[in-house]
């Protein structure tokens, strides 16, 4: 004879007896994310929404036709020898420098217009919605809204930037370069799209904060970039000093990626220009933003 | 026991504009009424505890910790006063999107989301953009994002606003059963009806300052500067207002048409006990007996204009 064994579901014998069972509120005690899972899931939601928007989807259409007209020129050019790099004395490590410029400069356009659309208005937006009330009454840090601004704000012309340097690397191996000094174009060109990315997000963040309007806050941005772009452009070249162009906001990425090339022509104390105007655009943007974040008193301890 | 709530001092300036002026207070779980007129600090007094604000001088704790702290608010749900935010999500999204900034993972917090706005009223509305909802729609999502994370403490600013009465009994069902769950739930109001349903616990705010807080009943009993009127219906009012006025506690009778006499009191509890014995003595029939100072109304009103004659 067997023994009668109780359904998983019965109560009367899973429930212990002469107990008394609080029937008030109890904390939920399953798993939490951990804080630092803030800044992808604020800008996880913007990208969600910003994909949405037909705006973005042009731009990003336009994107992938730069991106095809450029891996086809380049793969055109590289697949013909002596068609690019034939005055350089290492040609295949000026085809590699192109592979990363091409990556900047022909994203550029496109990308800045991603920030613009997507980043430049993104705190003001937030602040005329009243966002703050919502992120801020729940475990939200200030560093953690503003880092999931600037990704969001940066995150789609980062894509396109990544993926043209990714298929124009991809290229370069069938074209002649080893796979070793590939994967050091590709990481230096990681590294120099993801600074160019992150700036334009940064400083876009500081100006959005800055005002409530979020056309306001376009407009700025866009004044900024072009501003410091063609003025360092003009006194560089009224001057013939060739490190002032390093000092704009596109230009200093740009000017990076020359001195990994060796093109840049800054020698002594000028080669340390480019880094230092990447530095100082970062913490000015980072610092504007911090600074209007504070004013509006959700800063946590 | 710890309270959930501890305002210790709290004083806030907003430049020269005083928001809160030296305000200490303790509440425990349940419901407990905001209120005071616009303008009284209450929607300041809810951004002190959700860290949105800090305070010029004193200190406020939730929980026992010092806001602002990062884990105290995966305990706290608020719904702010404001009516336009997230205008291109739509409901289900934007509830979701809070759960996981709260720390649920993704499937959890869409679990939630359904559910809390379901619990809502907004079955019907999960996938429409917020954008295209009614003000008494978005008064429903604000209530599911603050209920959303399964807080201890709620904190909600004006919630009837632009409610219809269905739509505010609703409501009052959901904050009544919020505060029998065990919860902490603080309601701002400027309208005092509302909070009379859903709590007798109040805390009046008025120019920054506490006025007063604690039972209704007992703020009104405090009130001993204040008459209290009791309406009586009778069969011979002036027989039953000759003989009640001869009482101590009586301060004053008038008559009121044929059948009703009100009597003023300063000591409402003895007057109460005295009415049932003098009726029986003097044989008048009384058919019915209110207090038209037992609301919020009437203590509000007269907690603010004392505090104006005051001042």
């Amino acid at each position: 004879m067997s023994a009668m064994v109780p359904p998983p579901n019965d109560r009367s014998a899973a429930a212990p007896r002469g107990e008394v069972h609080s029937l008030s509120y109890s904390r939920y005690a399953g798993p939490r994310r951990p804080r630092s899972a803030v800044p992808w899931v604020v800008a996880r939601y913007a990208w969600r929404v910003q994909l949405r928007q037909r705006g973005v989807k042009v731009l990003l259409l336009l994107g992938g036709g730069v991106l095809a007209i450029s891996g086809a020129v380049l793969g055109f050019a590289w697949s013909v020898p002596g068609m690019t790099g034939g005055g350089e004395a290492d040609p295949v490590r000026a085809a590699e420098a192109q592979a990363i410029a091409s990556s900047l400069e022909a994203q550029f356009i496109p990308g800045f217009l991603l920030v613009l659309w997507c980043g430049a208005g993104a705190v003001a937006a937030d602040l005329n919605a009243g966002a703050f009330q919502f992120h801020f009454a729940r475990p939200v840090s200030a560093q953690g809204y503003l880092v999931g601004r600037v990704l969001s704000g940066a995150g789609l012309a980062f894509a396109l930037s990544f993926a043209t340097l990714a298929v124009l690397c991809a290229e370069r191996l069938a074209f002649g370069s080893t796979p070793l000094r590939m994967a050091l174009t590709f990481a230096v060109g990681a590294a120099l799209v993801t600074a160019r990315a992150t700036l334009l997000g940064v400083v876009a963040a500081g100006l959005s904060s800055l005002t409530r309007r979020k056309g306001l806050a376009q407009a700025m941005f866009a004044a900024v970039v072009f501003a410091s772009s063609f003025v360092t452009r003009i006194v560089a070249a009224a001057s013939d000093k060739p490190w002032v162009r390093a000092l704009g906001l596109s230009g200093c990425v740009d000017a990076r990626a020359a001195q990994w090339h060796g093109t840049a022509g800054l020698h002594g104390a000028l080669a340390a220009v480019p880094l230092l105007a990447c530095i100082g655009w970062g913490v000015v943007g980072a610092a504007l933003a911090w600074w209007r974040v504070s004013r509006a008193e959700v800063m946590r301890g | 026991m710890t309270p959930v709530i501890e305002f210790a001092g709290v004083s806030k300036w907003y430049g020269p504009v005083l928001g809160l002026r030296d305000v200490s207070l303790r509440l425990a779980p349940g419901i407990t009424g905001l209120l005071g007129p616009n303008g009284a600090g209450k929607s300041t007094l809810l951004k002190c505890m959700t860290g949105e604000v800090r305070p010029s001088r004193g200190e406020v704790r939730l929980f026992g910790r010092v806001v602002p702290y990062d884990d105290v608010f995966r305990r706290v749900g608020y719904a702010p006063e404001i009516e336009t935010f997230f205008e291109e999500l739509t409901a289900r999204e934007f509830v979701t999107h809070l759960a996981v900034l709260a720390g649920y993972d993704g499937a959890e917090a869409a679990r939630r989301a359904e559910a809390v706005l379901i619990r809502v009223g907004l079955a019907q509305a999960l996938d429409r953009p917020l954008a295209t909802y009614s003000k008494g729609m978005r008064q429903r999502t604000k209530l599911a994002q603050a209920m959303v994370h399964d807080p201890e403490l709620i904190l909600l600013d004006e919630p009837m606003t632009g409610l219809d009465p269905l739509a505010r009994a609703q409501i009052v069902t959901l904050i009544q059963s919020l505060g029998a769950e065990g919860r902490t739930v603080l309601v701002s109001s400027h309208i005092l009806d509302e909070v009379e349903t859903m709590t007798r616990e109040i805390v009046v705010l008025y120019q920054g300052q506490l006025l007063a807080q604690g039972n209704l009943h007992a703020i009104r009993d405090l009130i001993d500067r204040h008459p209290h009127h009791i309406v009586l219906t009778a069969s011979d009012p002036r027989a039953l207002g000759a003989a009640l006025a001869r009482l101590e506690c009586v301060t004053a009778v008038r008559f009121d048409g044929a059948d009703r006499l009100e009597v003023e009191t300063r000591a409402p509890d003895a007057c109460y006990a005295a009415i049932p014995r003098v009726a029986t003595e003097t044989g008048v029939k009384v058919r019915s007996l209110t207090s038209p100072d037992d609301n919020l109304s009437a203590v509000f009103r007269y907690l603010t204009t004392g505090a104006r004659g005051a001042a």
